[in-house]
């Protein structure tokens, strides 16, 4: 077992390999070499890393990711299955602290399904439609506006 | 906005770099509409677009117009990604007009290809490789819009100063055939598009095609480096390619070699995630009697659901005359299943897996040349043969066998013989699944013996699904000390049967006795005991 301690101080007993899907954990623990220590998590609260924690126990087991320059084996981003899904149905606030954290972690799977959700938010809307699902600001005066359009004609739907 | 406003832009709060992971899941020219969203999006987006080759990783024009997605706009896409590019995605016209000789052509219509076996495939593949693909159908047949495209597809997509697509190793496209006719008629004769591809998928339907015009360019091989050809069952091109195009001449004296680092030729497949779904291929037999010269080291040969669509009568389906793999040195695999040949076919020593999933043969004559079919001339084939290996050596390398859904041909002894031409010390791996003409121990006892006494080193043995097997086989299942895995579901064993079989410390690790009626829930926890997995229904 790993001991994890949020930045609020909470701590979480967790199993090694569960701990290690997170690359920057792994490190830690290999430096220290003793898998009893605590190790501090400063940069993620104690709500956020237990949802984290929920996603790497579920996702023990998965085998390794394949090598860097893998290309193909990012996928579209509509294929998110379906336990992440679920998973990922939390509120905005939640899940960029969710992407926020697997960055720092540097845990690429949960860092890739974040994107996607995110992404997924984003495709076959409208601009005017993603401020309203972001809360954004239009800020564009009229003719600043006009001007992106212009140089958008090419690449808009037929 | 209240307090409990949870809405947040992505942008404030995520570092630049995982916002554009985000940015590289929107795929290409979709992203682009993203700059109007904010001025902060704007600058986003644009260096993104500018600097980042993620963004040209997935191309996807399906909701745009054809038109507009001029050659120019596709190579600037595929040069700023620096190879990152691995799927095109393209609305499919499919008309004639279309076809002919532009790489609108080549950035087809794969339609039988689903999204599912899209995946499969870009993750079965390595990059570098481009994937051209499209979806949808509409047709609009406008001539003058291919006229207008034909003009600048010859200049600006296929010229040598275009380096980009010569780095292409793996390509998808229905017909190659149209798209290298019309080069040729353009006057382009620089193919080196092709020299590198080491894998290509085309439609088996246009094989033959293909294959006829490789004839007409023996001085040059088009494919130097292939290593995979596969050419899949695909039914909207049967009616979008209904011309017929025959190779002529005598495929048998074929001297050229069209594919000489081929390892890999798949035609049709079949797919058995529960129910067995097979599409039947027809196919000309000139393109099977070309293998033997024109693929020398040729490994992996695998023919489902192939029929031959005789010359004379090419709306008829025939049985597949021959399947000349004498000269196949090098092949490590075959798989016939679920294709019928007037004669089992020649199976060369160094063959390692042999695959006959419900295959069929007109007859299972071992004593014969076992190659000809009624067109071959005798005189000829006894000149073209001589020096070549004769039935004897049949068989000799095989360490997997797979014979399950054997029609009537597959008799007791017609299996003993094939058996006898194995070394049974090498063969692992028997598959009898529901083999009807086989008589098992309810009839006939010593059939399972003479299985065993063949081959003594089997590891996996399966027999489910022939009612015949029973209890008396067991006693000589019993004697194979390797055996580790045993599928006798749908057959007529019993609690008697399994418990002398199933002993502490025997080499067995599974046994799968679902749909066995005479065995008991007991047998069952018995063998779980023994640490003998079971899968019953």
């Amino acid at each position: 077992m790993v001991k994890l301690i949020s930045s609020d101080g909470e701590t979480f007993s967790v199993e090694k390999d569960v701990a290690e899907r997170s690359i920057l954990i792994k490190n830690m623990i290999e430096d220290v070499g003793d898998s009893s220590t605590e190790i501090p998590i400063p940069n993620v609260t104690a709500n956020v890393l237990k949802k984290v924690l929920e996603w790497c126990e579920h996702h023990k087991s998965d085998p390794a990711p394949v090598s860097e320059d893998d290309n193909d084996s990012r996928k579209k981003s509509t294929d998110i299955d379906e336990w992440d899904q679920k998973f990922m149905q939390v509120d905005q606030e939640m899940l960029f602290e969710i992407i926020l954290a697997a960055n720092y972690l540097d845990i690429k799977a949960l860092l890739e399904v974040g994107c996607k959700t995110v992404a997924n938010m984003i495709k076959g809307k409208s601009p005017e439609e993603i401020r309203r699902q972001f809360n954004i600001q239009m800020d564009f005066t009229p003719e600043e506006e006009a001007q992106i359009r212009r140089e958008n004609e090419w690449a808009e739907d037929r | 906005m209240s307090a409990e406003d949870k809405r947040r832009d992505p942008l404030k709060h995520l570092p630049p770099e995982v916002f554009d992971l985000v940015l590289s899941a929107v795929s290409f020219p979709s992203v682009v509409a993203l700059r109007l969203v904010s001025r902060a999006w704007n600058l986003a987006v644009s260096d993104f677009i500018d600097y980042n080759p993620a963004a040209y990783a997935h191309l996807d024009f399906r909701r745009y117009d054809l038109d507009r997605v001029t050659p120019q706009l596709l190579l600037r896409c595929i040069h700023n990604s620096r190879g990152m590019t691995s799927s095109v995605l393209f609305p499919c016209h499919s008309t004639k007009n279309v076809h002919y000789g532009t790489l609108r052509a080549m950035i087809f219509l794969h339609q039988t290809l689903s999204e599912r076996s899209f995946n499969t495939l870009t993750n079965l593949l390595k990059a570098p490789r481009l994937w051209l693909w499209a979806d949808g159908s509409s047709s609009s047949s406008d001539e003058e819009e291919a006229k207008e495209y034909r003009q600048y597809s010859r200049s600006e997509l296929l010229s040598t100063r275009n380096v980009e697509l010569t780095y292409l190793t793996g390509l998808a496209i229905d017909n190659l055939y149209f798209v290298i006719r019309q080069w040729n008629d353009g006057g382009i004769n620089n193919m080196s598009t092709l020299y590198r591809l080491q894998e290509l998928h085309i439609s088996a339907h246009a094989l033959a095609m293909l294959f006829a015009f490789i004839r007409t360019k023996r001085k040059e091989p088009l494919f130097p480096n292939l290593e995979v050809l596969q050419c899949w069952s695909d039914y909207d091109a049967r009616s979008r390619l209904n011309v017929p195009h025959w190779l002529e001449g005598d495929a048998l004296v074929e001297e050229f070699t069209a594919f000489p680092e081929l390892l890999e030729f798949r035609i049709g497949d079949y797919s058995s995630n529960g129910n067995i779904t097979v599409k039947e291929q027809e196919l000309d037999q000139d393109c099977l009697d070309v293998i033997p010269a024109w693929m020398p080291k040729l490994e992996v040969l695998s023919c489902c659901g192939v029929s031959i669509r005789p010359r004379r009568f090419p709306e008829r389906r025939d049985y597949v005359h021959r399947i000349d793999l004498r000269r196949a040195v090098n092949l490590r695999v075959l798989d016939l299943s679920y294709t019928k040949t007037w004669i089992m076919p020649f199976v060369p020593p160094s063959c390692r897996k042999l695959i006959l999933r419900g295959a069929g043969f007109g007859a299972v004559d071992l004593s014969n040349s076992v190659l000809n079919g009624a067109d071959v001339d005798a005189a000829t084939e006894a000149r073209q043969t001589a020096g070549l290996p004769g039935v004897g050596s049949m068989f000799r390398g095989l360490e997997v066998l797979d014979l399950s859904g054997s029609g009537a041909v597959l008799t007791n002894s017609a299996l003993v013989n094939i058996l006898t031409l194995c070394d049974g010390g090498r063969l692992h791996t028997l598959e009898l699944q529901s083999c009807l003409r086989l008589e098992f121990g309810k009839h006939w006892s010593e059939l399972m013996e003479q299985i065993v006494e063949s081959c003594p080193n089997l590891q996996r043995l399966n027999v489910s699904k022939n009612s015949s097997v029973g209890d008396g086989d067991l006693v000589a299942v019993g004697e194979l000390d390797n055996l580790q895995y045993l599928d006798l579901s749908g057959t007529s064993v019993s609690d008697n049967g399994l418990r002398s079989l199933v002993q502490p410390d025997g080499a067995l690790r599974t046994v799968v006795v679902g749909s066995c009626p005479d065995v008991s829930r007991k047998a069952v926890e018995r063998m779980k005991m023994l640490g003998v997995s079971s899968v019953p229904d």
